[in-house]
């Protein structure tokens, strides 16, 4: 019995002790940022790999998803005979919560998880020793980069995916299902709040990609340098990188809501 | 990878993320209705600002004209004071301020 | 006026909370030299590379380069002493995503500001060096082992360092290419007047070109010498390890119960 619960704090001290070294390691990269600036073709590298790569998938989910928004939407709303308001649901269901939150998770399966292999296989060839060995710093040579990449990228991506599934579901709204164009989009444009709706929206995913970017990092850095050591990390930034978005999702949201 | 075609699909991919805000922007909110021109002050007392915040938009005949500043408490006369910044263009005769789910309509 | 000893270790004790490696190693290396060090597996030889190169701090004692004392630099003073080491690692971690020229020109790039025209010569004199001039359009992926390691090693030499350090330069390789690589270490070291520290189990290739050999064995040098006092030695550990003695101080057996009591007879 006394076991179940030792093996609960165990756990519990290493996943803290993982936080603190994550966080240790977010502090590293800012002080070692300088160069992924001055540099700036190493970071515009990593936005290629995170962000241009990962837009078929972006653009693809957004879409499917705007569709189904509109479907279920229409769906529900001509019961209440709002059947008008298709726009504003899309819209805001989009931008203030699907937006952000479909593109982490997308983010994180995609981008982060090719960070974490990457930067584990590199410490386990012993690029990154040799890397040190040559008085080259790899957290301002290679982690940073990705870092300063993550953070660019995911607003743009969850832009991106608003604006694509809102297309979407004007195209099941008003050619598939035939809801009035005008009010489609006026309704839209009248409840839609660029502070509140879309500035939050842009804000939270800021958010998510700092947490994502940080948890693939992190999970490639400390990995162990065997083939499943690293096959165990990029498992394990899927997960936590969920977790976290889902979590924060919730602190930003009722922040937001009630501030 | 060469360098050129690396820095125009990053090019691109960034264009594309700031076509996407500024649509979001311009299409789906109501960023173009805001006044940027010069605005004059008004001030209004609630009995109860329900869920009324800071930069909530106040609305005539459904357009935005104005946005709201700040929400104080008097203490005097036990109200809430509603500071707002309104489009100098529009100065109606009359002013009758209602709340309507955060934002105001007059 | 460049010092003869270019790098010593003093009374070095290092270890980790389950296990102590390293009790009270002393060596000294002198410039110019080709020194070895030996020992079994685990015994800590690489951990005294990375000891040097500041990887890693003692518990106590220190190690001293070129004068200053490794774990007392900053991150700045760490760095300027590892602009003068050159590192060959066990597969050669080559960076997977640049090309063989990349990878040599990197810490050119780095540390210097030449310009292209110049890193370009340099790049191609120091695959010339190990006879991969024509291979400089290959990416690591398309390269054999032996290869790498070559490539790896004009890497570690591209900055004309002062000390070259090899962990287990010859592990893995047929015998033609450890010959082309011995004879590249010492070839190498000559001609840039620098010293080699090389980490190897390999008995026989180093005997025949190293200047000085160490062997570490529990913690401690267990002994030391030139090739040739080596081989008259009557160390058990150093019989044991010259000649392949498959028993001796190192044992065959790792620790077990009674044969018998394990049969259950």
């Amino acid at each position: 019995m006394m076991t179940f619960f030792e093996n609960i704090g165990r756990g519990l001290r290493l996943k803290i002790s993982r936080l603190g070294a994550a966080t240790r390691l977010f502090f590293t990269i800012i002080s070692y940022s300088s160069e992924s600036f001055k540099r700036f073709n190493l970071t515009i590298r990593e936005i290629y790999f995170t962000g241009v790569l990962s837009l078929i998938i972006i653009v693809v989910s957004a879409f499917f998803v705007g569709m189904v928004l509109g479907l279920q939407g229409y769906y529900t709303l001509q019961k209440y005979g709002s059947s008008e308001a298709i726009g504003v649901l899309v819209a805001l269901a989009l931008v203030r919560e699907l937006g952000p939150v479909v593109t982490a998770l997308l983010f994180a399966g995609r981008a982060g998880t090719a960070i974490t292999a990457e930067i584990g296989l590199m410490k386990a060839t012993e690029q990154l020793s040799a890397m040190e060995m040559m008085a080259v710093s790899p957290v301002a040579r290679i982690v940073a980069p990705r870092f300063w990449a993550g953070i660019i990228t995911m607003p743009l991506l969850a832009s991106i995916f608003s604006m694509v599934g809102i297309i979407g579901g004007y195209v099941v709204a008003v050619p598939l299902i035939g809801v009035d164009e005008g009010a489609f989009w006026s309704q839209m444009q009248a409840n839609v709040d660029f502070s509140y709706d879309i500035v939050n929206g842009f804000i939270k995913s800021l958010v998510f990609g700092i947490a994502c970017t940080i948890i693939a990092l992190f999970e490639g850095f400390d990995a162990p340098p065997t083939a499943e050591g690293v096959s165990r990390a990029t498992t394990r930034t899927v997960v936590t990188s969920s977790l976290a978005v889902l979590g924060l999702d919730f602190v930003l949201t009722s922040f937001m809501l009630t501030v | 990878m060469d360098r050129i075609k690396l820095d125009a699909w990053v090019g691109i991919f960034v264009a594309l993320g700031l076509i996407a805000l500024m649509g979001l922007a311009m299409k789906v909110g109501n960023l173009t209705s805001n006044d940027i021109k010069t605005t004059y002050v008004v001030t209004a007392n609630f009995e109860n600002i329900g869920g009324l915040k800071p930069r909530a938009p106040v609305k005539s005949a459904g357009v935005v004209v104005g946005r709201v500043d700040s929400i104080t408490f008097d203490t005097k006369i036990y109200e809430a004071i509603v500071t707002m910044s309104i489009d100098e263009r529009y100065v109606p005769k009359r002013y009758v301020c209602q709340y309507l789910y955060r934002r105001l309509t007059w | 006026m460049k010092k003869d000893l270019i790098v010593s270790i003093k009374d070095l004790a290092f270890g980790y909370a389950e296990r102590q490696i390293h009790r009270k190693i002393n060596m000294n290396f002198h410039r110019g030299k080709v020194v070895a060090i030996m020992g079994g597996s685990g015994c800590g030889k690489t951990t005294i590379l990375r000891l040097i190169g500041g990887q890693i701090k003692p518990t106590s004692g220190h190690v001293e380069v070129d004068g200053k004392i490794v774990h007392e630099q900053g991150r700045k003073g760490i760095y300027e002493l590892r602009r003068k080491m050159g590192m060959l690692f066990q597969h050669g971690a080559l960076f997977s995503d640049l090309s063989v020229y990349e990878n040599v020109a990197f810490p050119i790039r780095e540390h210097t500001d030449l310009n292209e025209a110049v890193i370009k010569d340099l790049v191609l004199m120091k695959l010339n060096a190990v006879g991969l001039r024509g291979a400089h359009n290959l990416m690591p992926t398309e390269l054999s082992g032996g290869m790498a390691r070559r490539v790896a090693l004009a890497r570690a030499v591209a900055l004309d360092p002062d000390i070259i350090m090899y962990d287990e330069p010859f592990a893995g390789l047929d015998p033609i290419s450890m010959g082309v690589i011995c004879d590249l270490i010492r070839t190498l070291n000559d001609a840039l007047g620098a010293t080699s520290i090389i980490v190897t189990h390999d008995v026989t290739e180093t005997f025949a070109f190293a200047d000085y050999i160490y062997f570490i064995a529990d913690g401690i040098v267990a002994a030391e010498g030139s090739p040739s006092d080596l081989k008259k030695s009557q160390l058990p550990f150093v019989k044991q390890f010259i000649h392949s003695e498959k028993d001796g101080p190192v044992p065959f057996h790792y620790q077990a119960n009674e044969y018998t009591s394990d049969l259950g007879l």
